[in-house]
């Protein structure tokens, strides 16, 4: 196995906003869930790794190659779903093929025959007369049926049921089974990842705020539940942030053998989900 | 590179076929008039200019996914100075066949006269000449705000025909005296220089382009 | 083999699948020399990160319960009938404990049970043995 990104001290500077520092590392056989609230400088990183924008400083390597050095090797093999869709709508999907086809030289045609009848796309039918959900399906089908073996994805599930992304996580964990694959994801739908994904990420502000295994957050992290009259302003230092209302406090404590130390039996700890540590990280202490 | 130009031709197939109507729309109004030497020339550059200006993907979008692709920009950029003379190959390619075979074979009541190489290098020298203005702009500016400027070269090229117009009329003199002056200079000379000077713009042009989209952040 | 896994246990995800592979084991349900499914087809089945499975399958292995072969896989070890045997007096254990108790019940004397207990020795001395 070997590494498959690696991203050391990348920044890019915006009038508004800085993303400042990154620092990112898959292997490949995983999965890589990069979660932040809007505006936290997914897409921008994405954007990079991809050079559709130049970077300030720093290093990307893919597949250990030097993502602008090599940029045509390294986009060969990077199969990439973005949110919006960016297909010509006057085409259809043949002729969408026809186009995107010759670029790539691993293409596989029966392999992307293979996604259209599997995702039930109409062929014949242009661009512009699909939904939104087989949009993404067709970006999908095209991002895997040139043997890529890093899948990129910019929130690529907002918009689309529950069903359908069950769908899609299915697939991605298929793809894995393959150990020479690797597969970064951004979302601020982090459901999706609690459960699939091996590794997160998570920005915020331009920033890298945590980057680990997602068994070792969950773990490391813990949601503390009580009455208010259990914080006293030392323990309050305990929580990343803090929640509080009329009957009682939620609060997302830094370590959860501590949290249990100091609050075992008098209030309820429970493991938590992404959603919590991304949101409390984000929005700190604050009243309900 | 070629999978780049024949994608352009693809996406655009329906503006190709409105091109040839549009094209023999021109010939058959300019047919009687004085000016059916200038029209092939004129022709050719209108519907070069009338392709590339509406291309379908000078949107943001498309250019999110053409350079998401295993494709380096310079291709790309080279690959859309390229497109731009075939499409005035193709045109050059209609009208001799048009008056070369087509048209005789009909009998029509009016005569086209043949393609000639001062056609031909003058379509060229036009088509180079556009793509010098037109795709530095359209590199540095992108897709979307390039209207404005089709706008504008509009606007002046409709000021200029009016000025150059005014200038026949109240200088007479003087425009005699430039052609004069240009008659008398053998025309290999004439054709060397302005040869060359097009092949400064246009390189430089090339450069500018090549420059202004290595480094536009999409 | 089964597992499920709890999303509000308190215990980590891995240790519930530890735990269940391991009573499997004891309970005979999987067999030594049994192939266990690899760390990546497992997640893909659950669901869950290949971390967490592999996670799983290294403290199986560190108590002895499995061996993992490079580029074959992993099995149920055949070595820990010690453990194993330990685990089942344990169970018959309590099979007794309860024998106790539902005889208590039934208001059967100690007696009664240990001649239901010599009968039931004697005829399974007359057929084969069918022993470890």
């Amino acid at each position: 196995m070997s590494q498959i990104l690696e991203i050391e001290n990348l920044s890019k500077h915006y009038p508004g906003f800085s993303l400042q520092d990154v620092n990112i590392s898959l292997e490949s056989g995983f999965i890589m869930g990069f979660i932040g609230p809007n505006g936290a400088g997914k897409t921008t990183t994405i954007k990079l790794i991809m050079n559709l924008i130049r970077r300030d400083a720093g290093s990307i390597r893919v597949f250990g190659l030097d993502n602008i050095k090599e940029e045509v090797q390294v986009r060969g093999r990077i199969g990439f779903v973005y949110e919006e869709s960016y297909f010509y709508d006057e085409l259809t999907i043949s002729e969408t093929k026809r186009i995107i086809k010759p670029f790539y030289k691993q293409w596989d045609d029966p392999v992307f025959q293979s996604y259209i009848e599997r995702f039930e796309l109409p062929t014949k039918k242009k661009i512009k007369e699909l939904s939104r959900g087989m949009k993404m399906k067709l970006s999908l089908a095209f991002a895997l049926s040139h043997h890529a073996d890093l899948i990129i994805m910019d929130e690529p599930t907002s918009g689309l049921d529950p069903v359908f992304r069950s769908v899609l996580l299915d697939l991605l964990a298929g793809i894995i089974q393959d150990e020479s694959k690797g597969v970064l994801f951004s979302t601020h739908i982090t459901t999706d990842l609690d459960k699939i994904a091996d590794y997160i990420t998570f920005i915020h502000k331009g920033r890298i705020v945590l980057s680990a295994a997602k068994d070792t957050i969950l773990e490391q992290y813990a949601l503390v539940k009580g009455d208010n009259d259990l914080l006293d302003r030392d323990l309050r230092q305990v929580f990343v942030g803090l929640r509080e209302s009329k009957f009682g406090f939620v609060g997302l404590a830094r370590d959860a053998a501590e949290a249990r130390r100091l609050f075992g039996g008098r209030a309820i700890i429970e493991k938590p989900t992404l959603e919590d540590i991304m949101l409390f990280t984000v929005r700190g202490a604050y009243c309900a | 590179m070629l999978n780049l130009i024949v994608k352009d031709i693809l996406i655009q197939k329906k503006y190709l076929i409105f091109a040839i109507f549009y094209f023999l729309f021109l010939f058959f109004v300019f047919a009687k008039s004085s000016f059916l030497g200038f029209i092939y020339f004129f022709a050719v550059i209108a519907t070069v200019y009338m392709i590339v200006t509406t291309a379908v993907d000078c949107d943001e979008k498309s250019a999110l996914l053409l350079n998401s692709l295993p494709v380096k920009r310079q291709e790309i950029v080279l690959a859309k100075y390229c497109s731009a003379f075939v499409y005035a190959a193709l045109a050059l390619l209609v009208i001799a066949l048009l008056t070369g075979s087509i048209f005789p074979s009909l009998r029509l009541p009016i005569t086209f006269r043949p393609l000639t190489i001062g056609d031909i290098a003058g379509a060229l020298a036009g088509t180079a000449l556009f793509c010098s203005y037109y795709f530095p702009l359209y590199f540095k500016l992108g897709g979307s705000r390039i209207r404005y400027v089709n706008l504008l070269v509009f606007i002046s090229l409709i000021s200029a025909t009016g000025l150059l117009v005014d200038l026949c009329q109240y200088h007479p003199y003087r425009v005699i005296f430039l052609l004069s002056a240009i008659r008398q200079v053998p025309l290999w000379q004439l054709a060397s220089k302005i040869t060359l000077v097009l092949l400064a713009i246009f390189l430089s042009s090339l450069l500018i382009s090549l420059r202004a989209y290595e480094n536009r952040d999409l | 083999m089964n597992v499920v896994i709890s999303n509000s246990s308190q215990d980590p995800i891995y240790e519930q699948i530890a735990k269940q592979i391991k009573e499997q084991i004891i309970r005979g349900g999987l067999a030594p020399g049994d192939a266990l499914p690899s760390i990546r087809n497992l997640a893909r089945e659950l669901r869950i990160s290949v971390i967490t499975t592999k996670r799983a399958y290294e403290e199986l292995e560190k108590d002895g319960f499995i061996e993992t072969v490079g580029g074959k896989g992993s099995f149920i070890s055949g070595e820990n009938k010690e453990l194993l045997r330990e685990k089942r007096l344990k169970m018959l254990e309590d099979k007794l404990g309860e024998i106790v108790s539902e005889s208590r019940m039934l208001r059967i004397s100690r007696d009664e049970i240990k001649e239901m207990l010599d009968l039931l020795y004697e005829e399974g001395e007359h057929e084969p043995d069918t022993g470890d």
